[in-house]
C-alpha cells in the first residue's frame, strides 16, 4: 500500500515538475508572483484526479492543464520572451494556436467516440513500431554507435613483429612498450593492459574465476571513461605496491548489491586481499567485454618488467592517417633501434581499433536482414492502418462534405486530418515503445556473445530506439491522416448521392491492393524464416564427429600455490581420480583444450616426407590423453590412438583431411609431420575421423587437424575434462562439481556443462538471428491476416444486399460462401505471386546466413505459400461466415 | 479593439466571460482560495466547466489588477498552514459588475423569450 502511494506521490511530482515547466515558459510574470500557489493548487488536482480515474487519468489531465497554459498565455499575450521582457505573440500565431488547438480537440472527440476502430488503430500501428523500434536500438547497439571512448577515431592498437622467428603478435615486450611509448609526436599518448588475466575470487560462496587484467594506470582517463562511484588509479598505485582494485558492474551488483559501501571494502583475488576503490559503469569490460575487475601497472620500469608482454592501445595525434602511421612509426623504430633505444628485431604494425572490435561480417547481413524484416512488418501494419483509415474515410464522407459545404476550407479539414493521424500515431508510439522495451529485455537473454553488444556497448531503449519511433510516428501519422482523404477525394460535390458509390468502390479497390500487398511482403518474411528454419535444423542436427551426448566438459584453471609442473600435474590426477569414482561416470578423458573451441597454429607452415602447405588461417589442434579418443567418441580410422607409452614421444594422430591434403598418394601412417619450421618433426602413427573442432557452424570436413599426446611439461595450468557417463548428463553436473570440490573447496570451476550445450553456443548466432525472424514472420503474417478479414467484412458487408438476392434466388449456403471466399482468395494469389518473385530476389541476400540450403529452396517457398493460403482461406471464411449468417428476407426488406 | 493586458479596466473585462463569471459567482458566497473555486465551479456545473490551472489564476491576476477582487487578511496561523493559499475576495466593484451581468444576460434571455416565445412552450 505504501509503495502505491509512495508511486501515486511520484507521479504527482512529476506532473507537477511538467507543469511548472510549462509556466515558467509561458507566464513568467505569474509564475514569478503566484507559481508556489498554482503549483500547490495543481498538486491538489492532480490527487483529486488520480483518487477518481486512477494514475493513468493523470495524463490527460496534465495535457489539458498545459494545453491551457500555452493558450492562455497566447490569447492575453501575457507571455514572455526567455530574456524577460513582455512580447507581443503575433496574430497569425495566435491565430494557427487556435486552429491546432481546436484540431487537437475535434481529433479527441471524434476518437472518443469511436474508441474500438482507436484502439485496432493504435495497436496494429503500436506492434509494427515496437519490433522497429527494438530493432532499432539493437542494430545502433551493435553498429551504429561508436565506440564509447574520446576520439574513437583516432584509436590503434599496437602489434609487434618479430623479424627473427616471423611472426606477429598482438602484445608488446616490455622493452617496446617502453620504447614506443616515447614517439609523442606520432602518439597521443599509449596505454596497455596485460594478458586477460583471470584470477579467482573467493569469499562469498562458491569460488570464482572471473576475467581481471591489469591496466597501465592512466588507461581509463586515456579512454575517457569515468567510474560510475568512487574513483580511478592514480599514477603512484601499481608500484607502490598498494593493493587495490576497481570492479565492474557485475561485481558490484553480486557482492555489495549495488551499495556505495562497495568503496574501501575488501575482496579476495587468488587469496589475497584488495580494496576496492571505485565502480565502472555497466556494461564496460575493457578490453573483451568480459573484464569484471581491473588491477593497476604503473608506468615504472620494474613494474612493466613483471608484466611481462603488454597488449596496447594508442591515440595518434591529429593529422596523422592511420594509413600512414605503420610506416611512420617503423621509421621512427629504426632511427631508435640504430640509437640503441628500442629492442632490436622487433618492428610496429598497426591495427585500427575499430577493425579490432569490428563487427563480422555475418552479424552485419544477420542485422541487416532483421532490420529489413522489421521494416516489412511496419510496412503491412501501415498497410493495415491505412486501410483502417480508408473505411474511415468512407463512413466519414458526409460529415466531411457537410462541413465543407458550410464553408470549412480545404486545408482546414487536411488538416484536422492530419492532427487527427498524428494523434493516434502518438499514442501508438507511447504504446510501441512499451512494446518495444518487453521485446528488448526478451532479448537480453538470448544475445550471442558474437554480437558484441558487451564490449562498452549497453543495449537500451533509450535515447536511439526512443528518438525513432517518435520520428517514424511523426512521419507517419500526419500521412495516414490526410492520404485517404487525398486518395479518396475526386474533387466533386460529396453530397450528391450518385457519387458515394462509386468512391466507395474506389475505396474498396484500394483496400484489395493494400491487401495484396500485405500478403506479397508476408510471404518474403515467411520464405527468408524457413529459409532459416531449415538451415537451423541441418545445422543442429549435424553430426560432430564426436558422440556428444552423455559427454560432459569441465574447465579448471589451477590457482598459483602450484607453482611447478609437477604439482600442477599430482593435482589434476587427484581430480581425474575422482571425477571416475562418481556413479554413473563412465571414463573422464583429459586434454588441454576444450572442444568445440580448440588452440590453433595461427599461419602454419606444414611439412611431410612429401610435401608442404602454408596458409594464411589457423590449424586447431589439441593435446590429449590416452583416454580422449574413446571417451570422446572420435572414431580412429586407420593406426592406433595414444597409449600410455606415448606421453612425451613425438608421435602425432591428424585428421583424416589433413592425411589425404600432405600425403595424396601414399600412406600416412609412419610418415613424418610437422606445423612450423622450428618444431621437431612429429610421427604419424593414426588416422582421426573428422570433428567439429571450432563448433557446429565450421566448415569442417574440410578442415585439417591434429592431436599430440598430453605431456607432463604443459606451461598451461589449465586443463579440460571429458566426462562421459552413462546418465543423462545434465544430472551428473553438479555431483561432478561437489567432487572437484571435495578435493579442494577453493577450486574455482571456469566451465562445466553438457557437451551438446557447448556445441549449442557455437551456433547461439544463428539461434537468434531465427528466433527474432520467425517472431517477426508471425507477427506479419498475423497483421496480414487481420487486415484482409478486416477488409472482407467491409466488402461483404457493402455486397449484403447482392448476396441476399442471390439466397432468395436460391443460391445454397455454401455456394454463396465460396463464391465471397472465391474473391479474397483473388486477392491472397496475387500478393503470392508477387510476394514469390520479391521473395526469390531478396532471399539471395541470405546466402551466407544459410547452411545446407539454397536461397532460392522450391520446398520451403512451396510450405510457405501453402501456410499463406490456408491462413487467408480461414480469415475469409470468418468474414464470409457472418455475412450469410444473415436472414434474407430480413435484408431485403432493410434494404 | 486594441487590448491593453497589463492594464485590465472594468469596462475591458465586460462581458464577462464564461470562467470568469463563475469565478466571481464562487466568490460571491464566501471567500475562498483557488483551489476551492476551482472544486465549486465543477461541482455546481456538474463537470461541465472545469478551470484549468492557468485560466483561474490568469483570470485572478486580472481581476485583481482590475480592483474586483482582492486578497484576503490571512491570519498567521493559516498563513502558516501551507495548504491553504492565498484567499480571495471579491471587492464591491466586483460585487456591482456581477450585478451588472445579470442584468445583460436577464435582458438577453427576455429578447429571446419575446422573439421565440419562452422556454418549453
Amino acid at each position: 500500500m505504501s509503495g502505491r502511494g509512495g508511486r501515486t506521490e511520484a507521479w504527482v511530482k512529476f506532473a507537477t515538475r511538467c507543469y511548472a515547466k510549462v509556466l515558467r515558459r509561458f507566464h513568467a510574470s505569474l509564475y514569478e508572483r503566484d507559481g508556489t500557489e498554482m503549483l500547490r493548487t495543481f498538486e491538489a488536482r492532480s490527487r483529486d484526479v488520480i483518487g477518481r480515474g486512477g494514475r493513468i487519468a493523470l495524463i490527460p489531465f496534465l495535457f489539458h492543464e498545459m494545453i491551457d497554459a500555452a493558450r492562455v498565455a497566447l490569447r492575453r499575450g501575457s507571455g514572455r520572451s526567455s530574456k524577460g521582457g513582455p512580447t507581443r505573440v503575433p496574430a497569425a500565431t495566435r491565430h494557427s494556436f487556435g486552429v491546432l488547438a481546436s484540431s487537437v480537440q475535434q481529433a479527441g472527440r471524434y476518437l472518443r467516440a469511436r474508441p474500438g476502430y482507436a484502439f485496432v488503430f493504435v495497436l496494429t500501428f503500436a506492434l509494427g513500431l515496437g519490433v522497429n523500434a527494438a530493432l532499432f536500438a539493437l542494430v545502433s547497439a551493435v553498429a551504429l554507435r561508436p565506440l564509447p571512448y574520446r576520439s574513437p577515431e583516432r584509436l590503434i592498437q599496437l602489434w609487434s613483429y618479430n623479424e627473427e622467428v616471423e611472426l606477429d603478435s598482438p602484445s608488446l615486450p616490455w622493452e617496446a612498450f617502453e620504447a614506443w611509448a616515447e614517439f609523442s609526436d606520432l602518439l597521443d599518448g599509449m596505454e596497455g593492459w596485460t594478458g586477460p588475466g583471470r584470477r579467482t575470487l573467493t569469499g562469498a560462496g562458491a569460488p570464482e574465476r572471473i576475467d581481471a587484467p591489469g591496466v597501465t594506470t592512466g588507461l581509463f582517463e586515456f579512454l575517457g571513461v569515468t567510474p560510475r562511484a568512487g574513483r580511478l588509479f592514480d599514477s603512484r598505485e601499481g608500484a607502490s605496491g598498494a593493493k587495490v582494485v576497481l570492479i565492474g558492474d557485475g561485481l558490484w551488483a553480486r557482492y555489495f548489491s549495488r551499495e556505495p559501501e562497495a568503496i574501501g571494502s575488501t575482496l579476495y583475488f587468488d587469496g589475497e586481499a584488495y580494496t576496492v576503490i571505485g565502480v565502472m559503469p555497466r556494461g564496460f569490460g575493457f578490453p573483451y567485454g568480459t573484464s569484471e575487475a581491473w588491477f593497476p601497472v604503473a608506468r615504472t620500469t620494474g613494474a612493466l618488467r613483471d608484466a611481462g608482454s603488454i597488449s596496447t592501445i594508442a591515440r595518434l595525434r591529429p593529422g596523422v592517417a592511420v594509413e600512414d602511421a605503420e610506416d611512420l612509426l617503423v621509421e621512427r623504430v629504426r632511427a631508435a633501434q640504430q640509437a640503441g633505444a628500442a629492442p632490436a628485431g622487433l618492428m610496429p604494425m598497426v591495427v585500427g581499433l575499430s577493425d579490432f572490435l569490428q563487427t563480422p561480417e555475418r552479424t552485419q547481413r544477420g542485422m541487416v536482414m532483421l532490420f529489413g524484416s522489421v521494416l516489412l512488418v511496419l510496412a503491412i501494419a501501415f498497410a493495415n492502418v491505412l486501410s483502417l483509415r480508408m473505411a474511415d474515410a468512407l463512413r466519414r464522407q458526409r460529415e466531411i462534405a457537410m462541413r465543407s459545404a458550410l464553408g470549412a476550407g480545404r486545408q482546414r479539414i487536411l488538416f484536422e486530418l492530419g492532427i487527427e493521424g498524428l494523434s493516434l500515431a502518438l499514442l501508438g508510439a507511447i504504446l510501441g515503445l512499451a512494446i518495444a522495451q518487453v521485446l528488448l529485455r526478451a532479448i537480453v537473454p538470448i544475445l550471442p556473445e558474437q554480437l558484441g553488444i558487451n564490449s562498452g556497448r549497453a543495449l537500451a531503449l533509450w535515447p536511439d530506439g526512443v528518438a525513432y519511433g517518435l520520428v517514424v510516428s511523426a512521419v507517419l501519422g500526419p500521412v495516414l491522416g490526410i492520404l485517404p482523404a487525398l486518395l479518396l477525394s475526386n474533387r466533386t460535390n460529396s453530397l450528391h448521392a450518385g457519387t458515394r458509390s462509386t468512391t466507395e468502390l474506389r475505396g474498396v479497390r484500394l483496400q484489395s491492393g493494400l491487401i495484396t500487398f500485405e500478403v506479397a511482403l508476408s510471404l518474403v518474411l515467411l520464405a527468408g524464416a524457413g529459409l532459416l528454419v531449415n538451415s537451423f535444423a541441418r545445422l543442429s542436427t549435424r553430426d560432430p564427429g564426436v558422440a556428444a551426448d552423455e559427454l560432459i566438459l569441465a574447465e579448471l584453471t589451477l590457482g598459483p600455490s602450484f607453482d611447478n609442473d609437477a604439482e600442477r600435474a599430482i593435482q589434476f590426477d587427484r581430480y581425474e581420480e575422482r571425477l571416475r569414482r562418481i556413479d554413473g561416470v563412465r571414463s573422464v578423458a583429459v586434454t588441454t583444450s576444450p572442444l568445440p573451441r580448440s588452440l590453433a597454429r595461427f599461419r602454419p607452415k606444414l611439412e611431410s616426407s612429401a610435401t608442404s602447405i602454408e596458409f594464411d588461417g589457423f590449424l586447431p589442434y589439441n593435446e590429449v590423453d590416452p583416454g580422449y579418443f574413446e571417451t570422446a567418441g572420435i572414431e580412429i580410422l586407420r593406426g592406433s590412438g595414444f597409449g600410455a607409452a606415448h606421453a612425451g614421444e613425438p608421435v602425432v594422430v591428424v585428421n583424416d583431411v589433413l592425411a589425404r591434403r600432405l600425403w595424396p598418394n601414399a600412406e600416412a601412417i609412419g610418415s613424418r609431420f610437422r606445423a612450423r619450421e622450428r618444431d621437431p618433426w612429429l610421427t604419424v602413427i593414426g588416422v582421426a575421423r573428422d570433428v567439429a573442432q571450432m563448433g557446429l557452424r565450421d566448415e569442417w570436413g574440410e578442415a585439417m587437424e591434429y592431436y599430440v599426446p598430453l605431456g607432463n611439461d604443459a606451461a598451461s595450468a589449465r586443463r579440460t575434462f571429458l566426462v562421459r557417463t552413462s546418465a543423462a548428463p545434465s544430472q551428473l553436473v553438479h555431483p561432478i562439481r561437489q567432487a572437484i570440490w571435495e578435493v579442494d573447496e577453493t577450486q574455482p570451476i571456469d566451465r562445466i556443462e553438457p557437451f551438446r550445450d557447448a556445441l549449442g553456443e557455437t551456433i547461439a548466432r544463428e539461434r537468434f538471428f531465427l528466433t527474432l525472424l520467425v517472431l517477426f514472420a508471425a507477427l506479419a503474417t498475423l497483421l496480414a491476416a487481420v487486415g484482409l478479414h478486416a477488409v472482407l467484412c467491409q466488402v461483404l458487408l457493402r455486397r449484403t444486399p447482392e448476396l441476399a438476392i442471390r439466397m432468395a434466388l436460391g443460391a445454397s449456403r455454401p455456394g454463396v460462401l465460396w463464391l465471397t471466399v472465391g474473391g479474397s482468395l483473388r486477392m491472397v494469389g496475387a500478393g503470392i505471386v508477387i510476394g514469390l518473385m520479391l521473395a526469390a530476389l531478396l532471399t539471395r541476400f541470405l546466402d551466407t546466413l544459410l547452411f545446407g540450403v539454397e536461397a532460392i529452396d522450391p520446398l520451403t517457398f512451396a510450405a510457405d505459400t501453402l501456410l499463406l493460403l490456408v491462413v487467408g482461406v480461414l480469415a475469409s471464411v470468418a468474414a464470409a461466415r457472418r455475412a450469410i449468417a444473415l436472414d434474407p428476407a430480413l435484408v431485403m426488406r432493410g434494404h | 479593439m486594441p487590448e491593453k493586458p497589463n492594464q485590465p479596466t472594468l469596462a475591458g473585462l465586460q462581458p464577462l466571460s464564461e470562467p470568469v463569471f463563475h469565478i466571481l459567482l464562487a466568490l460571491m458566497e464566501e471567500p475562498l482560495h483557488g483551489y476551492a473555486i476551482m472544486t465549486r465551479v465543477e461541482a455546481w456545473t456538474g463537470g461541465r466547466i472545469r478551470l484549468r490551472t492557468a485560466t483561474l489564476y490568469t483570470a485572478l491576476a486580472r481581476l485583481r489588477e482590475a480592483g474586483v477582487v482582492e486578497e484576503a487578511e490571512v491570519t498567521r496561523a493559516e498563513a502558516a498552514d501551507s495548504r491553504r493559499g492565498r484567499i480571495y475576495r471579491i471587492s464591491s466593484a466586483g460585487r456591482a459588475l456581477v450585478e451588472a451581468e445579470r442584468r445583460r444576460l436577464n435582458a438577453m434571455v427576455r429578447l429571446a423569450d419575446l422573439v421565440v416565445g419562452p422556454e418549453g412552450s
